[in-house]
């Protein structure tokens, strides 16, 4: 059986095929707001990388926040359930996964079967996401993927106190302003991120030897994940491609899905 | 059926209408009653017609300048209905001091919008047998007022018979509330909160008549078993949870069979002895009611080994008598009383294995993902 | 008013004195709890504290800690793990830091002196509900027996007769129930005598507060504000009220010698509601530039046990 998923973020779309013989391969694109192209292109991007048809695929789930606006999609699964899934895949050991998205970030407990236990998720601001890094490095002028470097040079850490990403936006103006290092300040906001990450994890309860993997965007971010180790005190996994994982999991929940 | 239902909705979208009707018709007086726990029954007796106050789904504009931002909806909601003259077809309003939000923002009701009839009362938040000489006190206070503002006497006679009558709608509810244990989904539990909510709205005598007819109906009906799990919701102790969830977690794989919502098994749970002494009966009714998340329980307190939330043990105890997987909790944002209680159930759960999700503000689709992925974690268990 | 008559000083010789007692309650109750001489009783501000001195409970108020964990800057801490054990984070400030530090007392991990850990809760709804509901919560986290008096808003419609009869009941359960817990009777004559060391404490903790009424003020109000601590904790001791008479002298004596806490008074204001304890200096600092000086606050007439 040949199954696709599709992840449809509030950032990027995602999308995976999954060949017979477990082989697979995945095609991204910005989401933008044409989220049913979009979707429709990245998919047959796919199909080509892996040498098909879109009309070879057998079953699609669509996932991730824009999944009900997908019409081929012969089901949709939430995220939280397909990421879950496909860090179980790739890491049979893990039972604990941190996902740092553009607009939400989520932390998902699961079992040995790949299947949620019990999650947590931050969706009323954007503070403790992608998003929140990309407005902090429109501020300080500088490419969001050199965030994680910058942040590495500092050598005087500033805290910031706003968690809010506005205010944190007024307070980055008013450090520029007296003319703090902006590696400082790059520093101040990776803390910030992984402070309220921190706090989501916690909130889950999780078994203090679990293995932790972190997928999503900003798994990608080495200085994210320096921090998340210290302040956990164990090492952290990140997949390859930290950003289609759960693209990965709706594909294989696609071969077991019954109607 | 359908057409029943329909109705129901109608009042709940419409909520003031109905009460507006009569009020037009003359004689009788129409007291809003803020939720919750307002003793409707005394205000009944004496002739007048109790509305409870939801507020508006309206955004709330003009009571923003008045009340600070982490008011809850309820009460910034009602107040904002009040100045915009929706609440003119009152000729009073009740209100007990059921939380920090209603005591301290009632102050700020009166002194920037005076309103002619404003009773408020208080009942015990400590309940054990040291408060309720007070609460008697304040009962007595409340059918004077009453009396005065009615012209209308309040017998004990006439008190009794309000009591069968409300005593007669939340008995129908109940029944309502067992046939949807007993065949989940039979009715959805966004019509079941209209059900509940209109009963506040209308005069207790409709809405008893109309909803015997939706009952007739109901159990005529023959349902077939889906694959869907059985839950219950809890929360909203004061307001109406939003339909749209209800219904979201009910095309998610869930059937809610039991509640403890204000517009749901609170309500209508218990009934109020028909004593000699209705005052009595009206105290030992609030005494014994599902615990409240502003209560406290003192007994419980002062001795060692106790129940930490008498709240949850309840939560859990409905959640084994509905044979339910688990437990959505429907958040009212800036509720500190659940909030804090909200903790102390969470511990409960995580201690029995109870998988539960708790949803507060967010965009639509933001709790979309939340209860999907609930509904997907359920079918695992 | 011309400048040159009046010299500025603004340390008051008292706040040596205040420091002394507030470091004294605080170590002499973890003496207490080391020794274990007497139970401990953690009470709300609003309570009928006397009860329990009148017992001889060594008796300490979560509240005023708290005040102190912002004034010292570790409330935030404290915040964070409470917010990851569930809590919202926009519930009372004071509740969250006060069970965090609760939670990292019981855990071994304080940054911060710790109050005596309790035997016994107090409580009283007067200040809010929400109040209770955090009593709960510590009387969870420490496993031991709380009480809580009901107390109805005080307005025009009650009759005062009935409000204190009202307490009173409930106060006497209170009495009842504590003689059980301590093995002791309730020796009233003691009890007598606590209240009125409490009463005479505030008369002149209000006479201080007062001696500011003169303008220009011998001293601002945020170097009295912390005087506002004995009044709460301490009103029980005899030493109290005479801190106050010392204190109302020494801000008399200022009048009287053209001494004042500041140069440039362009205005005096009020503070409404309760001080941010967490930028106490900032706020002070920043008033002072602008010629703002303040001299009273509401919210510290309501601690008046008079």
């Amino acid at each position: 059986m040949i199954t696709a998923g599709i992840d449809i973020g509030s950032t990027t779309t995602k999308a995976v095929v999954l060949k017979a013989d477990d082989q697979f391969v995945y095609a991204l694109q910005p989401t933008g707001i044409e989220i049913s192209s979009v979707s429709r292109q990245v998919l047959a991007e796919a199909c080509e990388n892996a040498g098909l048809q879109p009309e070879d695929l057998d079953r699609i789930v669509a996932t991730g926040y824009g999944r009900i606006s997908i019409p081929f999609a012969t089901t949709t699964i939430t995220e939280i359930t397909c990421n879950a899934y496909g860090v179980h895949y790739l890491f049979p050991n893990a039972s604990l996964v941190v996902d740092i998205g553009g607009q939400d970030s989520k932390v998902i407990k699961f079992d040995k079967n790949g299947r949620v236990v019990q999650f947590a998720m931050n969706d009323k601001c954007a503070a403790g996401t992608g998003k929140f890094l990309e407005v902090a490095a429109q501020t300080l002028g500088v490419p969001v993927s050199e965030m994680g470097d910058i942040s590495q040079q500092s050598q005087n850490k500033v805290s910031i106190s706003s968690t809010c990403t506005v205010f944190a936006q007024t307070e980055i103006v008013s450090l520029i302003a007296r003319q703090t290092n902006k590696e400082d300040i790059a520093a101040g906001l990776h803390e910030s991120i992984v402070s309220r990450v921190f706090g989501l994890i916690s909130s889950v309860n999780p078994d203090p030897q679990a293995e932790v993997v972190l997928t999503g965007g900003v798994a990608k971010n080495v200085a994210i994940v320096n921090l998340l180790e210290r302040m956990l005190g164990r090492k952290i996994s990140v997949p390859e491609d930290p950003q289609i994982v759960t693209a990965l999991g709706a594909a294989l929940l696609a071969r077991q899905w019954e109607s | 059926m359908e057409e029943i239902l329909a109705t129901f909705r109608d009042y709940c979208e419409k909520p003031y209408e109905r009460a507006a009707q009569i009020k037009a018709a003359g004689k009788t007086k129409i007291i809003g009653c803020l939720p919750m726990y307002f003793p409707e029954e005394i205000i009944h007796a004496a002739g007048a017609l109790p509305v409870t106050l939801f507020g508006s789904d309206d955004p709330i504009t003009l009571g923003d300048g008045h009340l600070m931002t982490n008011a809850c909806d309820q009460v910034r909601s009602s107040f904002d209905s009040l100045l915009k003259g929706k609440y003119d077809f009152l000729d009073g309003i009740a209100a007990i001091y059921i939380c920090d939000q209603v005591r301290f923002y009632l102050e700020v009701w009166q002194l920037d919008h005076p309103v002619d009839f404003f009773h408020q009362m208080w009942r015990p938040y400590k309940w054990d047998s040291s408060t309720q000489e007070f609460f008697h006190r304040e009962l007595k206070r409340l059918i004077a007022r009453l009396e005065e503002f009615t012209g209308n006497k309040i017998t004990t006679e006439k008190l009794k018979a309000s009591i069968r009558l409300y005593n007669k709608s939340r008995n129908l509810m109940r029944q309502l509330n067992e046939l949807r244990k007993e065949h989940p989904g039979i009715i959805r539990a966004s019509d079941m909160a209209c059900v509940v909510a209109s009963s506040m709205l209308l005069p207790k005598e409709e809405h008893n008549e109309l909803l015997a007819k939706l009952l007739a109906q109901l159990t005529q009906q023959e349902l077939s078993a889906g694959k869907k799990q059985r839950i219950i919701a809890v929360g909203h102790p004061c307001s109406m949870p939003e339909r749209e969830i209800l219904d979201m977690i009910e095309d998610n794989g869930m059937l809610i069979v039991d509640d403890d919502f204000f517009t749901g098994g609170r309500y209508f749970s218990k009934d109020i002895a028909l004593n000699d002494d209705p005052l009595d009966a009206i105290i030992d009714f609030n005494a014994n009611a599902i615990p409240c998340t502003t209560g406290h329980y003192a007994d419980a307190w002062i001795q060692p080994d106790k129940i930490y939330s008498p709240y949850a043990e309840y939560v859990i105890d409905l959640m084994k008598h509905g044979q339910a997987k688990g437990v959505v909790v429907l958040k009212e944002m800036y509720c500190d009383p659940y909030d804090m209680e909200f903790v102390l159930m969470k511990n409960r759960f995580e201690e029995e294995g109870i998988p539960y999700i708790s949803i507060s503000s967010g965009s639509l689709e933001a709790i979309r993902t939340r209860v999907q992925a609930f509904g997907e974690t359920l079918q695992f268990v | 008013m011309a400048e040159s008559e009046y010299k500025v000083v603004r340390r008051l010789e008292g706040q040596k004195r205040l420091a002394g007692m507030i470091m004294a309650h605080y170590g002499g109750a973890l003496e207490i709890e080391k020794n274990k001489s007497k139970p401990v009783a953690w009470v709300s501000a609003g309570t009928p504290a006397e009860i329990l001195w009148a017992m001889d409970f060594c008796v300490q108020f979560p509240e005023a800690y708290a005040a102190t964990c912002g004034a010292r800057h570790i409330a935030h801490s404290h915040v964070e793990i409470t917010e990851q054990r569930g809590y919202e984070h926009h519930l009372c400030t004071y509740c969250r830091n006060s069970l965090g530090a609760s939670i990292s007392q019981l855990e071994g991990m304080s940054q911060f002196s710790e109050l005596a850990r309790p035997d016994f809760l107090l409580v009283a709804n007067n200040s809010c509900i929400l109040i209770t509901k955090w009593w709960e919560h510590l009387s969870q986290l420490w496993n031991i027996p709380m009480f809580n008096i009901d107390c109805p808003l005080v307005i025009p419609a009650y009759e005062e007769k009935y409000l204190v009869d009202h307490v009173k009941r409930q106060c006497l359960d209170l009495i009842t129930y504590l003689e059980e817990f301590t093995g002791k009777k309730f020796d009233y004559d003691r009890l007598q005598e606590i209240v009125a060391n409490g009463q005479r404490s505030s008369k002149y903790y209000m006479a201080m507060l007062e001696a500011n009424k003169h303008d220009p003020v011998p001293a601002t109000f945020f170097d009295i504000m912390g005087h506002n601590f004995p009044n709460l904790v301490l009103r029980y001791l005899p030493e109290t009220a005479e801190h106050y008479r010392l204190m109302t002298e020494e801000l008399n004596q200022r009048i009287a010698d053209k001494i004042i806490p500041m140069s440039n008074m362009k205005h005096r204001i009020y503070w409404d509601g309760i001080p941010y304890w967490f930028a106490i200096r900032e706020l002070s600092e920043k008033l002072e530039s602008l010629g703002l000086c303040l001299v009273t606050s509401g919210y510290f007439d309501m601690f008046s046990f008079e």
